[in-house]
């Protein structure tokens, strides 16, 4: 039976759970990962409002052992929601930011074939011990998925981030569902070396989080294995109003026309409606500039709401004759 | 696991969601089970329609269809597994029972007294009808989606194998049989050899006909076009549109020579047709920014596979020589440009017979709008020889 066909409910992420402002959590991007006492970070709260149904996907997510493929549009918070659910869960949050020459193989290890080539050709083999060139171990860098397994490994859990999955080559998905079934991989360039989760031990399954842009269709194979949830942009005001408020926000007066003034120009038929980071973008400079409430609806700083030109002077144009 | 583990309802879904080409298997049940005995989805009928939706549908969309066979199915059997897990809804049922069934004894005679004591009355209509039907609500129980013969996913796996890896780009990676082949004939530490990354630098140029007999496919070959683009990783998609024809033939005198009139082919006029020169093409799908053919032409390069979208006459089942005429220019203009040419067809095979379409298809390999036509068109553009009657 594989790891990931086991039910995991030992973890429970809450979306009401009190938390400090900030808390010590184990630092990601070791290499290569301390048995005992690794070392730890202070990481400061990642203020998120979560909706019922995305705390039932990601809980869904853990219990099944699958990625959670998050889609929605760009600043819909896809990306923040690993950091908010690391940093309630305290767990070290290992992060792969996808680029178009991304490979599969990059998430789990990287062999450094140049470095090694130059310290035999320098003769540096002449170290003693099993230091140097000798040990193939020294040139293999783990990936932030291989360090999740790896951290498995010494009985500590994380969660993964493999942001923008759809920047990367049509191959890359497919090249990693054999990872994501088994949680475990070898590295060939040093026979013998194997990285996996401890097959009875569900609870050390890595927590992973994908973000898909839309850019590409996904293939099948991949999806499969998700857990799917699609971040919608809230239109509810009071939601809204609770996420600025979370970033503190304090004018409630101002909250609330930003609010009118966002929810009026997402009705306009606009290039790209302004989305969740707009919006604290702005709110967050009028805010600190202590714009008066009553400005709001003459769109100051417009350019943090809208990136297009065409786009502002439609919305000028239109907010204007209201 | 059997076929009574789980309610009966969701296999009502399983069918409508399979209808709609959602490809359901074990694999997808078992998740459902699993997060069942985990204690999801348990506490309600809402709950369960999530999680469902939560681990079966990939997309918007899907979602939407998945809630869909959801609202039509009957839901009364969800209370079949309850009472073993969660408390609180064990708890709740038997007073619900009973109640139900009560409340459905009382109604039933009471019904039946109010209309046998109303049947004899008959009341007249004073007022207008007092309220339209409303629309105001959304139906859950329909599905909004639009359903093509093949979906994003089917179109997305038969272009992905359009590929041509190259290695272009910065040399990052490092070539290590090069590398020890230089070593071992220099005898001397040398830098290794380094190369670029592969990546795909296929190219794609659409040609869409638009409106006149393409009207009934705008949807369709738009649903194609826009899963193509967001298929694989075609380096550069271009689309073009226009409708019937680019343009015409240079030299329609050509058909004078025609022997036969009546024969429906170009056969013997063939090595006198001129490519077509002057034509517009459009880069919208409205038709209003127009640019020149030979434009668009003088961007192909020998092997930008380029693709064909147009009924070519065969939606009106008509013959029309001065269309396959235009049709020929057209094709060798590309032709002698571009290596490799699919032209694909909404219109089923069957319809092709006897029309301007079943005489172009003698000159290019010309496929429907299909999951095979798509297979065998990308074929095509990958380069696998497809034999027609008679190669421009």
């Amino acid at each position: 039976m594989l790891t990931r066909h086991r039910l995991d409910v030992s973890l429970r992420f809450d979306r009401h759970q009190q938390l400090p402002d900030s808390r010590k959590i184990e630092l990601p991007d070791t290499d290569p990962i301390p048995d005992l006492d690794p070392p730890t970070a202070s990481v400061s709260r990642e203020p998120y409002l979560v909706s019922r149904e995305l705390e039932d996907a990601v809980n869904l997510a853990v219990a099944l052992g699958r990625p959670l493929l998050l889609q929605g549009d760009p600043g819909a918070g896809k990306t923040r929601l690993a950091h908010a659910v690391a940093f309630a869960l305290g767990l070290p949050l290992e992060e792969a930011y996808i680029k178009s020459t991304s490979r599969a193989q990059d998430l789990l290890y990287v062999y450094d074939a140049v470095r090694r080539l130059y310290d035999s050709q320098l003769h540096r083999h002449e170290q003693v011990n099993d230091r140097g060139v000798r040990n193939v171990r020294e040139y293999i860098r783990l990936g932030p998925f291989g360090r999740a397994i790896a951290r498995a490994e010494h009985g500590r859990r994380s969660v993964v981030l493999i942001d923008e999955i759809d920047k990367a080559d049509i191959d890359f998905p497919n090249d990693l569902l054999r990872e994501i079934d088994r949680l475990a991989f070898e590295v060939p360039e040093a026979p013998g070396l194997r990285f996996a989760v401890p097959e009875d031990r569900p609870d050390l399954r890595p927590v992973i989080f994908v973000t898909n842009n839309e850019e590409k269709t996904l293939p099948a194979a991949f999806l499969r294995r998700c857990i799917f949830h699609y971040v919608e942009f809230p239109e509810d005001r009071v939601f809204l109003n609770e996420i600025l408020a979370l970033h503190e926000v304090g004018d409630a007066d101002l909250r609330t026309k930003a609010i009118d003034v966002l929810l009026r120009l997402r009705e306009l038929d606009l290039a790209k409606k302004p989305g969740l980071s707009e919006l604290l973008d702005w709110v967050g400079y009028l805010h600190m500039n202590d714009t008066p409430a009553g400005e709001v609806a003459s769109l100051p700083y417009l350019g943090a709401l809208l990136k297009q030109r065409n786009d502002q002077l439609r919305a000028v144009d239109r907010l204007d004759e209201k | 696991m059997t076929r009574a583990d789980l309610p009966k309802f969701l296999w009502e879904v399983t069918r409508q969601l399979r209808r709609r080409r959602l490809q359901l298997g074990v694999g997808d049940y078992d998740a459902l089970r699993r997060a069942l005995t985990a204690g999801f989805g348990l506490s309600s009928y809402e709950e369960l329609r999530r999680l469902c939706v939560t681990l079966w549908a990939k997309s918007p969309e899907e979602a939407e269809i998945v809630l869909a066979a959801f609202t039509r199915s009957d839901l009364e059997d969800w209370r079949l597994p309850e009472p073993t897990r969660s408390e609180g809804v064990a708890e709740s049922k038997p007073s619900e029972a009973p109640d139900r069934s009560g409340h459905v004894d009382d109604r039933l005679p009471s019904d039946n007294h109010e209309t046998e004591g109303d049947s004899p009355q008959t009341k007249p209509i004073t007022d207008l009808a007092t309220s339209p039907p409303s629309t105001g609500a959304v139906d859950r129980s329909l599905v909004l989606v639009a359903q093509y013969p093949l979906t994003e996913r089917e179109i997305a796996q038969a272009w992905r194998r359009l590929r041509r890896p190259l290695r272009v780009g910065p040399a990052v990676e490092i070539d290590i049989p090069a590398t020890i082949e230089q070593r071992s004939r220099h005898a001397v530490a040398t830098p290794p050899v380094l190369v670029p990354r592969r990546r795909n630098t296929a190219k794609l140029l659409l040609m869409i006909d638009r409106y006149g007999s393409m009207t009934p496919f705008h949807g369709y070959v738009g649903h194609v076009s826009r899963a193509i683009r967001n298929a694989g990783r075609i380096d550069d998609v271009r689309e073009v549109y226009y409708h019937d024809l680019p343009g015409s033939a240079a030299n329609r005198s050509v058909l004078e020579q025609v022997e036969d009139p009546f024969r429906p082919d170009l056969d013997l006029v063939l090595p006198l047709i001129q490519p077509m020169g002057d034509g517009r093409v459009y880069d919208d799908s409205e038709l209003t920014l127009s640019r020149p053919l030979t434009a668009i032409l003088d961007e192909l390069v020998e092997d930008t596979a380029t693709v064909v979208i147009s009924d070519a006459g065969a939606a009106r089942q008509q013959f029309d020589i001065t269309r396959l005429l235009d049709t020929v220019a057209l094709l060798k203009a590309l032709y002698s440009r571009v290596g490799t040419i699919a032209w694909l067809n909404p219109v089923q095979p069957e319809n092709w017979l006897h029309t301007t379409a079943a005489q172009v298809a003698r000159y290019v390999p010309m496929y429907s709008l299909t999951r095979e036509g798509l297979d065998r068109a990308v074929d095509t553009l990958r380069g696998r020889p497809a034999p027609v009657e008679r190669p421009l």
